[in-house]
């Protein structure tokens, strides 16, 4: 009974995974999706900390009123549409020229679009939060306001923004899971063709078990950098 | 925590209201044969029950219902008109259905989510312009055959492919899971071509219009549509392969593949099959 099961298992699991090489389309999809991942979590961090910025700067200054007002229009705009509606967007009105090879980039791109505007929050918040007596004495110290904001405030935001910006960066490579729409080959795609030629669910779990492992790992990493930073702060 | 429990009690009602609301992803065919009767689905053949005067069944009976899978984007053998599926497929099966005393439900979704769906008994049948192969032989029982296909390259008048041959270096779009996508996937067969899988055709002639990619292999009765439809785009006289077409049903399921075939052969006979062919290629 129970060999019938373990039997059952390993020849389901050689047929998703090891038959015809279908493991190289897993392997395409784990490429993408890391690639995507990544490109969309640094584009997504700089240009967090533009808006960040420059709200932060308008806020306190009154100054830069038209740039406020178009990061305002951007975030409202990317909050309020789904992510996919972005990324057929981009890819069939925006970039309707380029080559299908490309595909992969372009997602990138508006994946670390739509971040941008949550991450901005995020960055925005952290700043915040460091005391204002901070600023004040960087100040009176006779820096001045970038100065401050380098050398002192940034710093001391950056510790609260970085497991926030983790947590961005798990979400973001399970939100790639919607590329194969424009028929990039990412995990969930990978799944979904070696499903076609197997008539069967189990390429489904395959790609849920990649998923996971990667976030597991990605957790335990955010979980030892947040360690480190804690140690600064009983020291 | 009176607020807490008006705001559970609240969401519980809409998530109930929202799911009693919620309909399934079916649309029916636009002329149901008859109002199905109480006879089970096993046992629906033609021969029974004919002076039976139809029940009134509700219509969340699944007895009396024949649920036909399919990707509906594949004219002239099912394509949306409307908000309703027809074609070549759904004429057949209506008359199956007519047979069997039953109501025909098309369900339209993937193409490569339709073999699953026979297979687990979400529809009964599978009816996709589906051509017979060994591998998905494996997976459900094939009708008799009923159209021959061929599998035939749609490109831009203008590019410079015209046989099999020129696709090597290309990009080529085919829809996942078809005899095209399996064929075009053999490098041997077909070396340096690169392919793009497509759920479905619109996108493969979208990106194909706007030059992401160079042709697409489809059969030739689809790729004749979508040639009409938009006249930059040219079908090539090679034939890559021939094959057959057949309605599926779950491994096993001997008594609706035998009404079937019945059906099938007679429509057949009748010379009924080309007619509908020829009604929705002249739309």
């Amino acid at each position: 009974m129970v060999m019938q099961f373990v039997d059952n298992f390993l020849t389901t699991l050689y047929k998703t995974v090891i038959a015809e090489n279908r493991w190289r389309f897993y392997l395409e999809g784990i490429g993408n999706t890391l690639m995507m991942t990544v490109g969309a979590s640094l584009i997504g961090i700089v240009l967090g900390i533009l808006i960040a910025m420059i709200k932060t700067h308008h806020n306190n200054s009154g100054k830069m009123r038209f740039l406020n007002w178009l990061c305002n229009v951007y975030t409202t705009v990317i909050r309020g549409t789904p992510v996919l509606v972005q990324l057929l967007i981009i890819y069939y009105m925006i970039f309707s020229s380029a080559s299908s090879s490309a595909a992969p980039y372009i997602a990138a791109l508006a994946f670390g679009l739509n971040s941008g505007a949550y991450v901005s929050e995020t960055i925005r918040g952290g700043i915040q939060s460091v005391d204002k007596g901070q600023t004040e004495a960087g100040r009176s110290l006779g820096l001045n306001q970038s100065q401050t904001m380098r050398l002192i405030v940034l710093p001391q935001a950056v510790k609260n923004i970085l497991p926030a910006l983790f947590n961005e960066m798990i979400m973001l490579l399970k939100e790639t899971s919607v590329a194969g729409w424009i028929q990039v080959v990412d995990i969930t795609r990978a799944g979904d063709i070696v499903r076609s030629r197997m008539w069967s669910f189990s390429p489904l779990l395959v790609s849920a078990v990649i998923y996971l492992v990667l976030v597991v790992a990605l957790t335990s990493v955010q979980r030892m950098i947040e360690r480190r930073l804690a140690a600064s702060d009983r020291s | 925590m009176k607020r807490i429990s008006l705001f559970i009690a609240l969401v519980c009602t809409c998530s109930m209201a929202l799911t009693g609301c919620g309909s399934s992803s079916s649309a029916s065919s636009s002329q149901p044969t008859s109002s199905g009767t109480a006879a089970d689905a096993q046992s629906g053949s033609a021969a029974d029950m004919p002076d039976t005067p139809p029940v009134e069944v509700s219509s969340f009976e699944s007895a009396g219902k024949l649920i036909m899978a399919t990707e509906a984007g594949f004219k002239p053998y099912e394509y949306y008109e409307g908000t309703d599926i027809v074609g070549v497929d759904v004429d057949i099966a209506r008359e199956i259905a007519k047979e069997m005393n039953m109501e025909l439900v098309v369900e339209h979704m993937e193409f490569s989510a339709i073999i699953p769906a026979v297979d687990s008994g979400k529809a009964d049948f599978g009816a996709a312009g589906m051509s017979i192969t060994e591998e998905r032989a494996q997976q459900v029982d094939f009708t008799v055959e009923y159209a021959t296909s061929k599998q035939v390259i749609l490109t831009k008048a203008d590019s410079g492919i015209q046989i099999a041959d020129d696709l090597s270096g290309k990009t080529v779009g085919v829809q996942l899971g078809t005899v095209a996508d399996l064929a075009l996937s053999e490098p041997e067969d077909f070396p340096g071509v690169k392919l793009e899988l497509y759920n479905k055709y619109f996108e493969a002639v979208n990106d194909l219009l706007s030059g992401r990619i160079d042709a697409i292999v489809l059969d030739s009765l689809p790729a004749q549509e979508l040639s009409k439809v938009n006249e930059s785009l040219a079908i090539r006289d090679e034939e890559i392969f021939t094959d057959v077409y057949a309605f599926c049903v779950k491994k096993g399921n001997t008594e609706l593949l035998d009404s079937i075939n019945t059906v099938m052969q007679r429509l057949m006979d009748e010379g009924k099959i080309a007619e509908f062919t020829t009604n929705h290629l002249e739309e």
